[in-house]
């Protein structure tokens, strides 16, 4: 709980993680904060400015761009938790097995992953998209076909750097089985770093989500969407250029507290990784 | 030297089967019938009868690895087969496409360079001061801000509200300007992180340290640094070509620039395979050639890696 | 006059204000060689780097340090780089590490001297070859063809001795010297200190925790511990006659290891 205590300390860090668990409560509890429905079209209401009713205004089509914003946090943050948690359990499970049986397998395990990782992310992503048709769903089975490689091996050098160290060879001397060994002495040691990998990572998916939609290849209207908003702000840029603060920011906020609670979590682990955010 | 270079040759070989095995079966994870897609996007009633015409045509009716083989060898020669748009061969397409995201991707590389470089070399030559801190401030929030709406906030400044470039197209040699700048300041971030913390480690090792005490000027010294960075920085941009032109995609869409980025798109929103599948193979391979380019051009470059001649 | 005088020099970390070297004050004076020794961590390299200004960013030196009657921390830059090219010459530990990986010995050798001593590339050329033939390399010529990597240990602590040797500085302070060397090459490095010590009537200070080559090269010694200092005297007095429980642990251990050594030796011998 060294790490605990060394994170309390950490002011900005702190503040990353009110920040952050403010918008994710924010997202869960949207139907009971947000002002308005975010998908009911209301002309009366097109382009209105800022009031007590609609505290950021509303947009071409009169929708509560706040009460947008706050269920926004469903899509764009719980899409990226959801991507994450799938990528880092098959990452874990595969360099787990690869790192603690070695041999045969592992070099399979590892071969597979040089050839996807041989794709650039950004391509791989757009090549599922491009077969499996858009969607928020591809874009999530996309992303994870794109990343998990990635984990796989990082998971598997930290597995691989744990079973190196001396109590481990220890207890494998000492007779004791494998699976035990893993279950007692790696998998706790390397639930942290796992951790900083993801918190490190998961602004970049984030960015990916947002920019997919944005493009109109990722979740689909009227569900209301960080990037998606961005595209419909686009598109009143010259009579209303201020819509497109408000995605932007949400965007840029959650993203940058992601990072930095990521560096300082590094930083309380102590751990070094070659390849920070990729 | 040459044993190395061979060698790294060697083994992209397995990689490009790899890849071109990979970029083949994604065309079967389809849902939905190629043919029958190939009919639908012309508007033509996909009979069972001109399924099957359809089918036989695409070469569909063939054995999986086949079909691979097919494909593989004509892909060699260029031939990516035609759109199903409008039928057209894809290399034509894409060879209309490819200058317009090669000027593009030019620009922007230039200007991560010369930005990326003098900024690391400002930090390191001023570490722990203000104006590091301030560089460092900016990276961090630069590289959590998405890139598109850095780009739709620079259309609107420079556009829109001054009037002074124009927001979308390739009509003028200003057209570049903003699409560059964008897709440009995606990436500055990362780079100057990446080479500011290579050039600092580096400015603590000990060699640096002797190079002080023995009287050297700093300007020799931070030269030494610099060249003693290259090698990972070269690294990084090697990657960094591919990843550019992979990341022309929402930049070319946002300026409406002629593009490849924005054809894959098009072929996405249409299902044509073809260029999509074309697309996706080319851009593998140019990502694994660069690779390759980076790994030998920093082997030439450190003479420990010269002595295994 | 004292040729370097240090004055109560104390360094610190400016984030956590810990304290590395409290209040050490010492003099050089011309001819009389320093050695500096306390176990590893008890700040010696760190005080040598507080004079010369080459400690890394966040460390902060107070005190002062008079080199001809100019206080060395309150120099400006180029006063300061005028006085480590010219007067004082450091030769750091770990030669494997010291030269820029990417460029031939030669190169870096030149580079210093035609830089330091506003020489031409011809003459820097020269000197080099002179340099290295008196401290014992006889290829020289090759020597300076050759990428760090290409030479050992022993060879780069040459090469750098060489470099420092050519700029004739008041002061070579030697950090570690001996330690990354085999025995043989250690007694050549350490004949080679002697004859520029008479020779050139360099001083020396030498940073070492092998207390034999301290005893040898050194006519005043310092000892140090968790930056502080312990004592300070001549060799004689402080290695034979010391009062100090600390420095008497240091000459004990150094004369328990080598009996144990010697007995080791002998019993190899023995067995042989």
């Amino acid at each position: 709980m060294e790490v605990l205590s060394k994170l309390m300390k950490d002011r900005f860090a702190m503040i990353c993680i009110a920040f952050l668990v403010i918008v994710v409560l924010a997202g869960i509890f949207a139907p009971w904060i947000a002002p308005h429905s975010p998908i009911d079209v209301n002309v009366k209401e097109k382009l209105a400015g800022i009031s007590t009713s609609y505290p950021l205004g509303a947009d071409q089509l009169g929708r509560c761009i706040f009460s947008r914003l706050l269920y926004g946090v469903r899509t764009t943050v719980f899409i990226a938790f959801i991507t994450m948690a799938v990528t880092v359990l098959i990452g874990t499970v595969l360099g787990a097995i690869a790192g603690v049986f070695r041999g045969k397998i592992d070099e399979i395990i590892m071969r597979v992953c040089d050839i996807f990782m041989s794709f650039p992310s950004e391509v791989m992503i757009l090549a599922i998209i491009g077969m499996m048709g858009p969607g928020i769903t591809n874009i999530v089975i996309a992303s994870i076909i794109a990343k998990w490689a990635w984990y796989t091996r990082m998971i598997r050098s930290i597995v691989l750097k744990y079973t190196d160290k001396n109590y481990v060879q220890f207890a494998r001397v000492s007779g004791f089985s494998r699976w035990h060994i893993f279950k007692k002495h790696i998998m706790p040691n390397t639930a942290g770093e796992i951790a900083v990998l993801a918190t490190l990572d998961i602004g970049s998916v984030i960015l990916m989500i947002s920019a997919l939609s944005f493009l109109g290849l990722g979740v689909q209207a009227p569900t209301p969407e960080w990037g998606m908003m961005l595209n419909e702000a686009k598109n009143v840029m010259i009579i209303r250029p201020e819509l497109m603060l408000p995605p932007g920011i949400a965007i840029l906020f959650v993203v940058a507290a992601f990072n930095f609670l990521g560096d300082s979590l590094q930083g309380a682990f102590n751990v070094k990784h070659g390849t920070k955010r990729r | 030297m040459r044993h190395y270079i061979i060698k790294r040759l060697l083994s992209i070989v397995p990689l490009l089967i790899g890849i071109s095995f990979l970029a083949f079966i994604l065309i079967n994870l389809t849902e939905s019938d190629p043919a029958e897609v190939a009919l639908r996007v012309n508007e033509i009633t996909p009979t069972e009868t001109a399924v099957a015409e359809m089918r036989e045509e695409l070469g569909l009716d063939k054995p999986f690895i086949e079909r691979y083989i097919t494909w593989v060898t004509s892909s060699i020669k260029g031939d990516f087969g035609n759109s199903f748009i409008n039928n057209q061969p894809v290399i034509d397409e894409i060879a209309q496409a490819l200058p317009a995201t090669l000027l593009l991707a030019l620009v922007s590389f230039v200007i991560i360079i010369v930005v990326s470089v003098s900024a690391s070399i400002i930090c390191t030559m001023y570490e722990g001061r203000m104006i590091d801190r301030a560089i460092r401030g900016i990276v961090f929030f630069g590289e959590a801000m998405p890139g598109y709406w850095i780009g739709l906030l620079l259309m609107w400044f420079f556009s829109i509200k001054l009037n002074l470039l124009p927001t979308s197209g390739m009509s003028s040699w200003t057209s570049v300007i903003l699409p560059a700048v964008t897709l440009a300041l995606a990436y500055i971030s990362t780079y100057v992180r990446l080479l500011r913390n290579n050039m600092v480690q580096i400015k603590s090792e000990n060699f640096v340290l002797y190079a002080k005490a023995r009287g050297m000027k700093e300007s020799v010294i931070l030269k030494r640094i610099f060249k003693n960075s290259l090698q990972s920085a070269i690294t990084a941009l090697g990657m960094s070509i591919p990843k550019l032109i992979a990341g022309t995609v929402i930049v070319e869409n946002i300026f409406a620039w002629p593009g490849i980025g924005r054809l894959s798109v098009t072929a996405i929103f249409n299902y044509d395979y073809p260029v999509i599948q074309a697309y996706v193979f080319l851009m593998a391979v140019l990502f694994v050639v660069c690779n390759l380019l980076a790994d030998i051009v920093t082997a030439i470059l450190d003479p420990r890696m010269r002595k295994e001649v | 006059m004292k040729l370097l005088e240090v004055k109560n020099i104390s360094i610190y970390d400016t984030q956590t204000k810990n304290g590395i070297i409290k209040d050490i004050s010492f003099a050089l004076e011309h001819h009389r060689n320093l050695g500096i020794v306390g176990e590893s961590g008890s700040g010696k390299s760190m005080m040598i780097k507080g004079i010369l200004r080459l400690m890394a960013p966040g460390m902060n030196a107070s005190g002062a340090a008079y080199f001809e009657g100019e206080d060395m921390l309150k120099m400006s830059a180029k006063a300061i780089q005028n006085i480590r090219a010219r007067h004082i010459s450091m030769i750091p530990q770990d030669p494997m590490s010291a030269f820029d990986p990417l460029d031939t010995v030669g190169k870096q050798m030149m580079e210093t001297l035609c830089e330091n001593l506003k020489i031409s590339k011809k003459e820097a050329k020269q000197i080099s070859l002179h340099e290295l033939e008196r401290v014992g390399i006889k290829e020289a010529s090759q020597v300076l063809r050759k990428y760090p990597h290409q030479l050992s240990g022993g060879m780069l602590q040459r090469c750098m001795i060489a470099i420092a040797a050519a700029s004739k500085p008041d002061i070579i302070i030697a950090d570690e010297p001996t330690t990354a060397l085999d025995a043989i090459t250690q007694s050549d490095v350490i004949a080679t200190f002697q004859r520029l010590h008479t020779q050139l009537g360099t001083t020396f200070i030498f940073i070492s925790h092998d207390l034999g080559v301290i005893q040898q090269l050194a006519q005043d010694v310092l000892v140090m511990k968790d930056g502080k200092l312990v004592e300070y005297g001549g060799t004689g007095d402080v290695f034979h006659h010391s009062k100090n429980e600390y420095t008497k642990y240091l000459v004990d251990t150094r004369i328990k290891l080598t009996r144990s050594f010697e007995k080791l030796m002998r019993e190899e011998s023995c067995d042989a």
